[in-house]
Formats: structure tokens, C-alpha cells, sequence
């Protein structure tokens, strides 16, 4: 019995695609300000707090990434367009994985890094509950090297994931607006697609 | 958060017939040999709080749990002396980020001693109703000699006693692997002490510490 596959994303596999973005547009916002800020006097005590809320909201995003990976195989998403050639289709299946390898690696790397830090400070998610640290990273006796290894991969990532978001974007304008297909629209509540009438017309 | 109330013992002056008590006591590290009033703290009205700057930022906290047995009369501060014990695991500011991190092993290391204790028995007055103790406080394993300000006013069988002191955390390696400099945390942590004393009754035995 074949599958009859959605023409749309399913509203749990929408909202979670937009908490996840927002919530990654945050941080890369909170994360590239923050390093800077918390070396400046001025601005110290705001970077401590941006950094703690960096913390929960990268947490967030690990949950969130978690469930919407659970949800593709509850509900697999609708399949591309039949018009997009095998090297766009190469290309959109290698950016959306690793996207969900950086929405889950960068928060694990994030975690990781707190916890090798000789600083030892706690997480409290949003002020909350108290968020372990990693046994393993937490006892270590010479934690700084590991901490300065993690946080250059942790920064790594967040550019590479900038970059990513930024490709992302572009190629959904394009999809929208050049090939008039119905890749953004499925994925954008109260959008629609520019041919999507006329090819009903023609189905 | 179950908060641990200790009560505070009783101390007991001595009277003539209690010799052999008394001897016992001279043993202790806490004689019961002055006249000095006898005072029980009333805890729901006392608070030893510390505060400090973290990040540009003021905190202030509280030491939930602690006892003090003082023995203090105005007119007789040879025989004052006080003892204060603070359970350093109460320690609130009620932000959660700093209380997780107060218990750790380069702020209070609770877990290698979770007592701070402040001992004195140099008392001298300072002006009308205040006077100033040099004492020992120990935090750490580190014994710092320490000179509380405060003021003692009596009113009947009840006193009020506001004292104050500036603490430097570095004398104690609080925080010294985190920020040693103060760049962050600031290295005077000033101490407040609010006490609302009632007159111990007197009785005729004296009781060894325990």
C-alpha cells in the first residue's frame, strides 16, 4: 500500500521548525554579542546574564531539534519538488542534515564546554531547574585546554551554522520567487504558492 | 528549600556551689567562668547577611542557618565573649545561579567543611551603646582575624545587636581559582549582623559544652 506523502509540513513539524528558528537566530545573535561583551566593564554584568539565557535558550533548541528529528519518522515531511534537478535535490537533503547535526551538536558542544569550564558555573534553564553538568568534563583536573578546544568547535559551528541559516533563507526566496514552486509556502503558515492554482488546473 | 532551623542552646551562668561543673568546664574550649549576661538569639528576628558586587552588579545574601551563644554585658566586656556558627550551605541570595555556585569547591568547598566560625573574647567599647571585638573567623581552614563594629542597646530583658565587618574573600581563597583579581566578584565582602537577644535565665548549674 503506497503511502499517499503530505503536500505540506504538518503543523507540529511547523511550529517547531519556526520555535527552532527563532530560537537560532537568537542565538547566534546573544552568542557573537556576548564573547566580546563580557570582556568590556560596561557592558559585563548584561553579557552574564545574555550568557546564562544563551545557555537555556541552546538547551531549548536541543529538546526541540530532538522531537522534530522524532517527528520526520512519526511524519515523514513532503517530498520535493519533481521539478528540482538531482544536484538541488543533493544539496537540499546535505543542508538539512546537517542543519539537524549542528540544532543538535552545537547545544551538546555548548553543554560540553560548560561543563569543562574551571569556572564550574551552574546552568539554570531560564532560572528554573538546575541543568547537570558532564560528569566526565565537571571532574577532569585540567579542564581549560578541553574548554578552549570545545569553545573553538562551539564557534566554528556557530559560523558554519550562520552560514547555513543564510543559504537556507536564500534558497527558499529562490524557490518561492524564481522557481514559483511550493517550497516556502508549505512551510510558511498563510502563504501560498505562486503556481500551485495553476498546476491543479493542470492535474 | 527545607530550611533547617538550629535552636540555640541555652547557656547557663555559674553560681559558687557549682565548683566541680565547673571545673569540668575549665576543660572545654568554652569556660563558663564569667558573670557576663547570658543571651539567646532570636533567630526569626536576626540575620547575618553578606552582599557584594558580581559582573557591576550588587547581591546581597543571607546565612539561613547558624547559632551564636553570647555572653555580653556592657559594663563587664573582660568577660564578653561570643561564638557564632554559620552553616555555609545556607547560604541565599536568591539567585539561583550564584547559590549553586557558593557550595562549590573554590567559593565555601561545603563539602571539605561547612562551618563558618567567627570566636572572640577582645572586647572594647567605641563610643556610646558600640563597641568592637576582635575575633577569628574561620572559613576554609583559614583562621583570619577579624574586627567586628557593632552596637549593643538593652532595653529590660531583651538587646538588639547591629554589628558589621568588611570581609576580603581572597584572605580565605574564596573564589581565588575563578577570579583571584576581582575582576568579577568583588574581594571585600561586607557582613551584616542584626540580632534580637533575650536575656538567658539564670540557673544554678553549669552545663559543659557539648
Amino acid at each position: 500500500m503506497a503511502r499517499v506523502a503530505s503536500e505540506t509540513y504538518s503543523t507540529v513539524a511547523m511550529v517547531l521548525h519556526w520555535l527552532i528558528a527563532l530560537s537560532i537566530i537568537g542565538l547566534i545573535a546573544a552568542g557573537t554579542w556576548m564573547v566580546d561583551a563580557i570582556k568590556v566593564p560596561e557592558t559585563q554584568g548584561q553579557a552574564f546574564v545574555v550568557y546564562q539565557f544563551h545557555k537555556s535558550l541552546g538547551l531549548t533548541v536541543l529538546v526541540l531539534s530532538v522531537a522534530r528529528l522524532a517527528w520526520r519518522f512519526v511524519k515523514p515531511p513532503p517530498p520535493l519538488p519533481s521539478s528540482m534537478s538531482g544536484w538541488e535535490r543533493f544539496a537540499a537533503h546535505v543542508s538539512h542534515s546537517a542543519f539537524y547535526v549542528l540544532m543538535i551538536g552545537m547545544p551538546l558542544l555548548g553543554w560540553a564546554m560548560v561543563s569543562a569550564s574551571p569556572l564550574g558555573l551552574p546552568t539554570i534553564v531560564f532560572g528554573f531547574f538546575e541543568w547537570p553538568h558532564i560528569p566526565y568534563l565537571a571532574n577532569l583536573t585540567d579542564k581549560k585546554p578541553v574548554e578552549d578546544a570545545l569553545k573553538q568547535a562551539h564557534e566554528a559551528g556557530g559560523f558554519i551554522l550562520a552560514v547555513l541559516l543564510v543559504l537556507h533563507v536564500v534558497a527558499a526566496l529562490k524557490h518561492h520567487f524564481v522557481n514559483k514552486d511550493n517550497v516556502l509556502a508549505r512551510m510558511v503558515p498563510g502563504v501560498r504558492a505562486p503556481r500551485s492554482v495553476t498546476e491543479k488546473e493542470h492535474a | 528549600m527545607t530550611r533547617r532551623t538550629l535552636t540555640v542552646p541555652r547557656r547557663w551562668t555559674v553560681s559558687a556551689p557549682a565548683t566541680t561543673a565547673l571545673a569540668a568546664c575549665a576543660l572545654t574550649w568554652f569556660p563558663l567562668v564569667s558573670k557576663a549576661d547570658t543571651w539567646a538569639v532570636n533567630r526569626d528576628a536576626s540575620t547575618i547577611a553578606f552582599s557584594g558586587t558580581h559582573a557591576g552588579a550588587a547581591f546581597k545574601g543571607t546565612f539561613e542557618t547558624w547559632r551564636a551563644d553570647i555572653q555580653f554585658d556592657p559594663a563587664d566586656l573582660t568577660s564578653a565573649k561570643a561564638d557564632v556558627r554559620v552553616d555555609l550551605t545556607s547560604a541565599n541570595t536568591g539567585n539561583m545561579t550564584y547559590d549553586k555556585t557558593l557550595p562549590t569547591a573554590d567559593w565555601f568547598d561545603t563539602n571539605s567543611s561547612s562551618e563558618g566560625r567567627f570566636v572572640t573574647n577582645a572586647f572594647r567599647a567605641a563610643g556610646e551603646n558600640a563597641f568592637e571585638a576582635d575575633g577569628t573567623l574561620t572559613i576554609r581552614s583559614f583562621e583570619v582575624p577579624v574586627t567586628l563594629e557593632f552596637t549593643f542597646k538593652r532595653n529590660g530583658e531583651t538587646a538588639v545587636l547591629k554589628g558589621k565587618t568588611k570581609l576580603e574573600r581572597m584572605a580565605f581563597g574564596i573564589g581565588k581559582g575563578s577570579d583571584a583579581s576581582g575582576a568579577w566578584v568583588s574581594l571585600d565582602i561586607p557582613v551584616t549582623v542584626d540580632v534580637a537577644l533575650t536575656k538567658a535565665p539564670e540557673k544554678s548549674v553549669a552545663s559543659p559544652k557539648s
